[in-house]
């Protein structure tokens, strides 16, 4: 049997921009709250993808040079899929706030995004918690 | 091929390659090879991110401005097949751990040189493995996965791009085949359990 399927123009939709707490550009995708030092990025896409990855990439990015920002947990209790991209921008946003001592972590996974850093040997580099009050202790 | 088949081709957009994942996805869920899976629900997730991993590669890496995808399953595999146009999947000799280019030549494009027929280069590598290239033909690639024996958890060397690693890594064998009319075809075939049959 062949099957031929063509895709539809999909509609761009345009993203909000909240300025929340520590006065950071933000995404709808992410909401930033501090708690007891620690700085939690709540992810809130269902799908945690390329387009998306960048805003991550840019917030992490801010929030190290633009408020020092050394503790970062990254809640993923909303996300359902994550690529291969939004993983790439965990990572890089590890390197640059490793670069200042600082340190990420991972909280929240669904099993399909916990596969995920299986598969990418991810675990090995990420502390993983499953609730945000241990990520934050671990501090 | 026997077994069914099914062609697609979108523009080439990150929007796209998602919803045409989601779209093949569904379309297996019913097929008979996929209910004989002993894990089927693992089995389409892991299918799920292949497709997707493969669509976005394309998405993101091939010069033309639509994806096409063809998809040949029966009872024992798989076989994707992604089609571009362009200059052809580059291969390189890397330096390292830093994946630079360490061969004069810098990149080698299809057709790849003939004293490179039958070499396995390491063509990028991360903290604990790398992604080895057989070099089959001219025109034919093979891409495997090495364990290394010297690992590295420093945070500089772990690097940021895992959609080769993930297509690699999810399927059973890896290909890339590039046609005289300028067109190349990754070919990835993942093979199918079954309860009495372990491949």
């Amino acid at each position: 049997m062949n099957k031929k399927l063509y895709g539809k123009g999909l509609k761009d939709s345009f993203l909000k921009l909240n300025y929340i707490n520590l006065n950071v550009k933000k995404s709808m995708d992410y909401t930033v709250e501090e708690v007891n030092g620690v700085t939690v990025i709540n992810v809130n896409a269902r799908r945690a993808i390329a387009e998306n990855a960048k805003d991550l990439k840019a917030l992490i990015f801010d929030l190290v040079e633009k408020k020092n920002v050394k503790k970062i947990a990254l809640d993923l209790s909303a996300v359902e899929f994550a690529d291969s991209s939004f993983l790439g921008a965990i990572v890089s946003g590890l390197k640059k706030i490793t670069a200042v001592k600082g340190d990420i972590k991972i909280l929240g996974l669904q099993p399909p995004v916990r596969a995920m850093f299986e598969l990418t040997r991810l675990y090995k580099v990420f502390e993983i918690f499953d609730n945000k009050d241990d990520a934050i202790n671990s501090f | 091929m026997p077994g069914n088949n099914y062609s697609y081709c979108i523009p080439s957009t990150l929007n796209q390659a998602s919803k045409l994942t989601e779209e093949i996805v569904a379309e297996m869920r019913g097929l008979t090879a996929l209910s004989m899976q002993t894990d089927k629900n693992k089995v389409l997730q892991d299918i799920r991110l292949l497709i997707y991993e493969l669509l976005t590669n394309e998405v993101e890496h091939a010069d033309g401005q639509t994806v096409c995808l063809s998809v040949n399953i029966d009872n024992e595999k798989i076989v994707f097949e992604t089609g571009s146009t362009g200059r052809g999947f580059p291969i390189k000799v890397i330096n390292g751990w830093n994946n630079e280019v360490d061969h004069p030549d810098g990149l080698f494009f299809p057709p790849y040189p003939g004293a490179l027929i039958g070499k396995e280069l390491s063509f990028y590598r991360d903290f604990d493995f790398s992604i080895d290239c057989i070099v089959i033909s001219e025109t034919t690639v093979r891409l495997k996965l090495s364990e290394l024996a010297e690992k590295s958890l420093e945070i500089d060397k772990i690097n940021e791009h895992f959609g080769l690693f993930l297509i690699i890594t999810l399927s059973d064998m890896v290909e890339y085949i590039y046609n005289e009319n300028g067109t190349g075809i990754f070919k990835i075939t993942k093979y199918l359990k079954t309860g009495d049959n372990n491949i």
